[in-house]
């Protein structure tokens, strides 16, 4: 019996091998890129996530500023039967989960892209097949003496070659299919949501910071105006009032300046650049262009996720 | 009225109520025109509060959709990064198969 394979296969493996290896038949991982959305996604969701949680504490916010400089209006918890800003949560709970949830899945869709683009898995497959192909190669050195075949020494060090190769473009192969697959389902969900979110943020978020901050500034600078006889000799309170209003005109300021929909286009630049990707051919420069686009994006996100934090903490003011 | 409510440009009502609440600043305009100011700028920010918060949560069931969606999305990523992990550990314990079926053979050979 002769369990080793033919010189004819010996040899028909090696150039199998060396054809893998032809620079035309490489594909470019994009791993990397897709690693760096993930981070980028994840900060984004975060600092918009604290911006929605706030909504209502904002309301209440406003409504007793209202109370606070103008002592005529009314502190109530309801009005004929409605509740106030004191005490109302207009932003549903249910509503402001569900935002919550869509967020956290986005970060989740981003760490399960990152994690598929960056596991050993390919790495640890090649040491293990390393180690097959030697232990097949001494197998077959064991078999040789048992049955007494000559050639069985010839292959060992091709085999070893081989199967680690082998091993090592099979689970990458299983791994790039899988981040093509899963990118190219994910990106239109990926979209809906961040349009769904780009929609909360220009026509009711911002809307409401605005002015709601505009109201608060009205509400002191009238005070002050209201009360400049008995202020004129009280220097220290004068000095008070106005550096809290300061304050408010800077508030003011961040979310005039602050335009919300520089997260979501970038977050929709680039999915749309990962899905791109996904269905390119992947050569070095479709890669190239991407980790080129994924530089923009991230910075982009990233910036636009450090003033969605700061409107965050101003919102404890 | 819903159907009322749903109807309201509310670029314009910001735009109107921003607009309020600036006048009730302006150093030009009469006290009293002021205070009038300030009350409608409130008045109308109350209700645009009332009509974006209602659109907010009507948007809610479409948020919850694509969250059952991605939700699918992800669970087919973690189950294919689990094949992925499982292929590399099959290779793993063949190649530990293979060395006990050597370690087999040499003591065979021993005994031969």
């Amino acid at each position: 019996m002769n369990l080793l394979p033919s010189r004819g296969l010996h040899r028909a493996a090696l150039v199998a091998l060396a054809a893998c290896a032809l620079p035309g038949c490489v594909t470019v991982s994009p791993s990397r890129p897709a690693a760096d959305f993930g981070a980028a996604v994840s900060d984004a969701s975060a600092a918009v996530g604290d911006y929605l949680r706030g909504l209502d504490d904002f309301e209440r916010r406003v409504y007793l500023d209202s109370r606070l400089y103008d002592p005529r209006q009314p502190l109530a918890a309801f009005d004929a039967g409605r509740p106030t800003p004191l005490v109302a949560r207009r932003f549903g709970p249910e509503s402001i989960r569900a935002r919550l949830d869509a967020l956290s899945l986005l970060a989740v869709y981003a760490q399960r892209l990152t994690e598929l683009s960056t596991t050993d898995a390919p790495a640890q497959a090649t040491d293990a097949a390393a180690a097959l192909g030697a232990e097949l190669g001494t197998l077959g050195q064991r078999v040789q003496k048992l049955f007494d075949d000559k050639t069985a020494a010839d292959y060992a060090g091709p085999v070893s070659l081989l199967v680690a190769a082998v091993g090592d473009l099979y689970v990458e192969e299983q791994k790039e299919r899988a981040l093509r697959k899963g990118i190219a389902t994910a990106a239109p969900q990926v979209r809906k949501i961040i349009d769904l979110l780009e929609i909360d943020l220009v026509e009711a978020v911002r809307p409401l910071r605005e002015t709601g901050e505009l109201e608060r500034l009205a509400e002191r600078v009238r005070w002050y105006n209201d009360r400049r006889a008995e202020l004129a000799k009280d220097l220290d309170a004068r000095r008070a009032l106005l550096d809290d209003l300061d304050e408010t005109v800077r508030r003011y300021h961040a979310i005039i300046e602050f335009d919300p929909t520089r997260v979501t286009r970038a977050l929709r630049g680039a999915n749309a650049s990962l899905l791109e990707l996904a269905q390119s051919s992947r050569k070095p420069k479709d890669v190239e262009a991407f980790a080129a686009a994924m530089q923009v994006w991230g910075s982009r996100i990233a910036g636009a996720a450090q003033a969605a934090r700061k409107l965050g903490d101003q919102k404890k003011e | 009225m819903p159907g009322a409510a749903d109807a309201i440009d509310t670029r314009a009502l910001k735009a109107t109520t921003a607009r309020c609440l600036e006048l009730a600043m302006d150093s030009a305009v009469p006290a009293e025109a002021q205070a009038q100011l300030m009350s409608a700028g409130r008045r109308l920010r109350e209700l645009l509060l009332e009509v974006v918060s209602r659109r907010f949560n009507a948007r809610t069931p479409e948020v919850s959709a694509a969250n059952l969606a991605i939700t699918a999305a992800n669970a087919a990523l973690a189950a294919d990064l689990s094949r992925v992990k499982a292929t590399a550990g099959a290779i793993k314990k063949l190649a530990t198969l293979v060395s006990t079926l050597e370690s087999a053979l040499e003591a065979a050979a021993k005994g031969v």
